[in-house]
C-alpha cells in the first residue's frame, strides 16, 4: 500500500473515533426517547402521578418492570424546595430521584 | 477536483464507520458497557450518579428507567446457555437454585423492551407469583403454546430478552462492582 493512501485511511479512523465518541456523548442529550421525554405526556410539574399496572396497551419505559407499580413525578426544584409524602407500603417499595442531564 | 471528491468520500465514510460503531455498541446485544455474568448481561452502573457515558447514551436511546445498582440489580439474558439466540418459537426453561434477596422478577420482552401481548396477561412472575420448589429455587418455562408449574407466555416477535432483577438490601459501590458470586438463573432451550 503506497502512503499516500495509508494517511487517508488513517485519518478517516480518526475522524470515525471523533464521530462515533461525540455521538456517544451527545445521545442523552438529544434523545427524543429517553424516559423523561416520555413521561412528558404523563405528568404535570411537580405532581405525582401514579402509572397503572404495565400491560401490553400500557408501555411507558423500555424494559419496564411488569409487576411493579410505578408513581412518577417531575420535581422542578429552582423556584422551592419540593416535598414529598410517603404512606410506607407492606412489601417492597423504593424510591429513587433523577437528573433530567443524567437520565443514565 | 480529485482532492475534493476524495474528501468528501472520506468525510463519509468516516461518518458512516463512526455512526456504524455507535450503533452497534449501544445496542442491547453489546456488552461494551455490560458486564457478562454467566450468560447474563448487566449495565453495572445504569441509574447511578457515576454511569459511564456508553451506559447513559444506551439508557437513554432505548428509553429505560432503570433503578439505581445499590438497590436492584438487572441482569439481560439475549442467549441460552448454549450460547444460542432466544427466539420465540422455541421452548425454554429457567432454573433457578434458592433465591437470596428480598424479592426477585424474572420477564421476556421483544428487543424494543415491550412485554408480550398475551390471553391471560400474564408478563412475568415474581418472589410472590411463581411457584417455588422444595430447594427453594424456581423453574419458568417459556413458550407460546400453555405449559404447567411456571408458564410465561411468549409472542411470536422472533428473538426475544429475559430479564432478571433481583431487590435486595442496600449494596455499596464496591458491592455492586464486586457481586460476581450471586447465583443466576440457568436458560435452557427444550424443543424449536
Amino acid at each position: 500500500m503506497r502512503p499516500y493512501y495509508l494517511t487517508w485511511a488513517l485519518a478517516t479512523l480518526l475522524l470515525a473515533l471523533v464521530v462515533h465518541i461525540s455521538a456517544v456523548l451527545a445521545i442523552p442529550y438529544l434523545s427524543e426517547n429517553d424516559a423523561w421525554r416520555r413521561l412528558l405526556n404523563y405528568t404535570e410539574v411537580n405532581q405525582m402521578r401514579v402509572i397503572e399496572r404495565l400491560d401490553e396497551t400500557n408501555q411507558i419505559w423500555a424494559f419496564h418492570a411488569p409487576d411493579m407499580k410505578y408513581a412518577v413525578c417531575r420535581y422542578d426544584v429552582t423556584q422551592a424546595p419540593v416535598q414529598v409524602d410517603f404512606v410506607l407500603l407492606r412489601g417492597y417499595w423504593s424510591v429513587a430521584l433523577y437528573d433530567v442531564a443524567r437520565a443514565g | 477536483m480529485t482532492f475534493f471528491l476524495r474528501f468528501v468520500t472520506f468525510v463519509l465514510v468516516a461518518m458512516l464507520i463512526g455512526l456504524g460503531l455507535t450503533s452497534i455498541s449501544l445496542s442491547t446485544g453489546s456488552g461494551l458497557a455490560a458486564k457478562r455474568q454467566g450468560g447474563w448481561k448487566s449495565w453495572k452502573s445504569a441509574g447511578h450518579v457515576k454511569a459511564d457515558p456508553y451506559t447513559r447514551a444506551y439508557i437513554a436511546k432505548t428509553g429505560q428507567l432503570p433503578l439505581p445498582p445499590q438497590i436492584a440489580q438487572t441482569y439481560f439474558a439475549l442467549y441460552d446457555n448454549a450460547h444460542r439466540r432466544l427466539h420465540t418459537s422455541c421452548s425454554y426453561v429457567v432454573e433457578s437454585p434458592a433465591v437470596e434477596a428480598k424479592w426477585w422478577t424474572i420477564a421476556a420482552y421483544d428487543y424494543n423492551g415491550q412485554v408480550f401481548k398475551n390471553p391471560v396477561k400474564r408478563y412475568s412472575f415474581n418472589a410472590g407469583s411463581a411457584m417455588i420448589r422444595f430447594n427453594g429455587g424456581f423453574r419458568v418455562y417459556l413458550s407460546q403454546t400453555p405449559q404447567p408449574e411456571n408458564w410465561l407466555p411468549l409472542g411470536n416477535n422472533g428473538t426475544f430478552v429475559l430479564v432478571y432483577r433481583l431487590y435486595r438490601k442496600n449494596l455499596t459501590d464496591e458491592q455492586v462492582s464486586n457481586e460476581d458470586d450471586v447465583p443466576l438463573p440457568l436458560i435452557k432451550r427444550v424443543s424449536c
